[in-house]
This record gives structure tokens, C-alpha cells and sequence, in this order.
């Protein structure tokens, strides 16, 4: 079956088979960023935007995406400039293995959309869906607050 | 992946339910159960979401809930900020995480009764009634929908009265990510200290959610403030659970004891 998907502000036309989950579709069109881990909506590290919300694309089929608007990792960085969130990320070494970083960024930015000074509750409890098997999460809080601050002061 | 022969987007309900009457075929609505079913038998799945059921209606009475609304919604619907002093918004954070309460819909966390649901518990405390199509529409009691095995049906709405009285939610997982091992509701309707009406429901027994009327009645008719311990006994004695892989039957008995415990110290505060 055929979908129309408008993915990161380009449309995308394609064929896709009616069980397909839209991590499959990502990768396959070259959206690597979209990791594939726990394919049972557990970790979070798959999380993109649909129309600004972030959800699993592991567990959304692609046939349901539909006419709507897809928002990756790859989204988020302007041509190879990172994003404040990922900035802070790096300065924080709030990364280690990196797995789970693009699925956490795509929720950060979520977050900060919907509350742009979020404390570190709010952080950890808007987070909690993204799991980290290394950092221990108390970097990932002090770079969302750090992106967050540097986001309202621009 | 999974392997099936199509997926459909009918635009009534009344051609979804045609098609869902066609051997080996599944409604979907958020994604999240059916993303997780292996069957080699599923030839077809009917995506619900072009059925206009995505809606948050207040009446003088009560609220209708559209089935397809996510569970973020409800959360971020003002309305549910004082329904119950804001049992529902506050009881739903409680429920996975901000990408599953955006995939996850009302209809879809009651139709596939799952014995873990807390959505279920919830509005059972509520006292809700569901809204179904099975050739024709029909009202039930959400207790009664979930006790009955209503094959094929559509669930195409929720009614949430506005709640007279204290309603509390409590659950015990080891995240409050992960699925719970009990869950529990109590709405307590009070006449000064004295307990006028009470509805206690239990879920993640592990089996299906469940009204425990033995402690219900028990507690009507007694001081709010003396009637946790023997609350607590009781419901240890009555309630009936089950063993899985998070925790025995006896531990969930235990568990009972506790939350009604937590539960009836929130209503009296």
C-alpha cells in the first residue's frame, strides 16, 4: 500500500507493506538515528515526533502515519550545527554509549516545547519512557536544564 | 513487522464493524497492544481513527469520552483538573510514559480487557459506563463489559460521571513505568465522618479488574478514621489473586492490605 508521510519538512511518497512499523520505514529510508532496541515500547530509544508529539515508532504502523508529519533526530540538528540539547549533551557528558541519545533528544525536545524552564522533576518524570543503561541519568537532567536555559536566553 | 494482508481505514463505524465481522481481523486503534501480537492467523487489521471518535464532551451530568482520545488528554484537558479533585488526570500520570500516553487511547485500553489495565481500574472507580456498537449501539456498565466476554463490538465511547465524593488511585510496580503488580481504587462518598457510599475496585490481581463489595459494604456506615484496620484485614481475607511472573497470590493479598491501607489515609486527610 501506498502512504504519503511528510518526514523531517520533506514528503515522502512510498510503498509499504499494511503490517509495517514506521521504525522499519525510517530506517529503511535511510533515517538511522531511529535506533532499533527493545520493539515492545519499553525503551524509548526508537521515540520520534508525530505532529510535535513524541511517541515509539517500534509500536506505530506505518500505515496509521498516514498524511501526517514525522519528526526524527535527524530533524533536530541544522545542517550538521547541533541543537542546544545536544550541545549540552556533549558538555555535560551526559553520553556514553549513545544508544539511547537520539530516542532521549526527540522527547527533550518535546518537553521543552511544552515547558521551556521544566525543573529536574519534571525533567525525570517527562523522561522516565527514554532508558539509559549508562549515564544514571543525572547528566541527561543537567544538560536539559542547561539546553533550557540557553533556549530562553536567545 | 506484521504479517498481514491489509490494513483498513473505514470512516463509520458501522462499515468497521462489517469488516471486523470477516474472519482474522483485529481493530487498532493506538497501536500499542496490537504492535505486540504474534499470530500467524491475523490477515487483517481496521485502524479505528478515521471514525471521529477523538473527543472530550462535557454534559450537565457527566463527561463522554471519544475512544479514540489519547490518554495525554486527558491529562492535558482542563477539564479533568477538578473532575474528582483531578482523580482522573492525576491517577492517568500514573500510566507508562509521555510516549505511551500519546499512543495509547481510552478505547483501546478497555477493549482488550488485560487483567494489568489501569485505565480499567480507574474508571470503574469512577463508575463509568462504555458506549458500544455491535450492530447496533449500546450502554453498559464498564464492570459489566469487562465481566462479560463482549465478542466483535466496537468500543466507541466512555461516560465519566462527575464524581460525587473522594476518589483515590494507588498502584504498586517496581517503576511506575512498569505494569503494576496491584492496582486500586476507592471512591468514598461521606455524610460528616461517616462513610455514605464506597466503591473499592482492584486490578492486576493478576486477573481482570474487580469491585470488592464485601469491604464496600463493610465500610458504609463507619467513622472514615476508624476503619482502615479492619479495612485492611478484610480485604486480605476476601480478595482474590493470582501468581505470576511479578509477584505470588499471596503477596498481592498482602499488597491489598497496604494500598487500601494508603488509599483510605488519603481519603480521610
Amino acid at each position: 500500500m501506498r502512504v504519503n508521510i511528510k518526514i523531517n519538512d520533506k514528503n515522502h511518497s512510498i510503498e509499504i507493506e499494511p503490517g509495517e512499523m514506521l521504525l522499519e520505514t525510517l530506517r529503511r529510508l535511510g533515517y538511522k538515528g531511529v535506533k532499533h532496541a527493545c520493539s515492545t515500547a519499553s525503551c524509548g530509544a526508537c521515540t520520534v515526533q508525530i505532529d510535535g508529539k513524541p511517541v515509539l515508532s517500534c509500536s506505530t504502523f506505518t500505515a496509521a502515519v498516514d498524511g501526517h508529519e514525522v519528526k526524527t533526530i535527524e530533524g533536530f540538528s541544522n545542517e550538521g550545527v547541533l541543537s542546544e540539547i545536544q550541545k549540552a549533551i556533549l558538555e555535560e557528558g551526559a553520553s556514553q554509549c549513545g544508544f539511547c541519545i537520539p530516542g532521549l533528544v526527540v522527547t527533550a525536545e518535546a518537553l521543552l516545547k511544552e515547558n521551556p524552564d521544566p525543573d529536574q522533576k519534571e525533567i525525570i518524570e517527562y523522561l522516565k519512557g527514554n532508558l539509559c543503561r549508562c549515564t544514571g541519568y543525572e547528566s541527561q537532567t543537567r544538560a536539559i536544564m542547561k539546553a533550557a536555559k540557553a533556549r530562553r536566553e536567545r | 513487522m506484521i504479517n498481514i494482508k491489509e490494513y483498513v481505514k473505514p470512516d463509520t463505524v458501522q462499515s468497521a464493524y462489517e469488516i471486523g465481522q470477516m474472519p482474522n481481523s483485529l481493530y487498532v486503534s493506538g497501536g500499542l497492544m496490537v504492535s505486540q501480537i504474534k499470530s500467524e492467523r491475523l490477515e487483517r487489521l481496521i485502524d479505528l481513527k478515521s471514525l471521529d471518535l477523538d473527543y472530550i464532551r462535557e454534559e450537565e451530568n457527566y463527561f463522554k469520552i471519544g475512544a479514540n482520545t489519547k490518554l495525554s488528554s486527558l491529562i492535558s484537558h482542563p477539564a479533568f483538573s477538578n473532575l474528582g479533585k483531578g482523580f482522573i488526570k492525576e491517577s492517568i500520570k500514573e500510566i507508562g510514559s509521555v510516549q505511551i500516553r500519546n499512543m495509547a487511547t481510552v478505547g483501546g485500553s478497555i477493549a482488550f480487557r488485560l487483567g494489568w489495565s489501569d485505565v480499567i481500574t480507574i474508571f470503574m472507580t469512577a463508575g463509568s459506563q462504555v458506549e458500544i456498537y455491535k450492530g447496533n449501539f449500546q450502554r453498559i456498565n464498564l464492570e459489566d463489559f469487562i465481566s462479560q466476554k463482549v465478542k466483535g463490538a466496537i468500543v466507541t465511547e466512555i461516560t465519566v460521571p462527575k464524581i460525587d465524593g473522594k476518589c483515590v488511585f494507588e498502584k504498586f510496580a517496581k517503576s511506575n513505568f512498569d505494569i503494576a503488580t496491584l492496582n486500586l481504587g476507592l471512591r468514598v462518598s461521606l455524610d460528616g465522618k461517616f462513610v455514605k457510599e464506597a466503591r473499592l475496585v482492584v486490578g492486576s490481581r493478576p486477573m481482570l479488574s474487580q469491585r470488592i463489595r464485601e469491604v464496600e459494604e463493610f465500610m458504609i456506615g463507619k467513622e472514615i478514621d476508624k476503619v482502615s484496620n479492619e479495612a485492611s484485614e478484610l480485604i486480605q481475607k476476601v480478595i482474590q489473586t493470582g501468581t505470576d511472573i511479578r509477584a505470588s497470590a499471596e503477596y498481592r493479598k498482602a499488597l491489598s492490605g497496604s494500598l487500601l491501607l494508603k488509599a483510605l489515609r488519603r481519603v480521610a486527610q
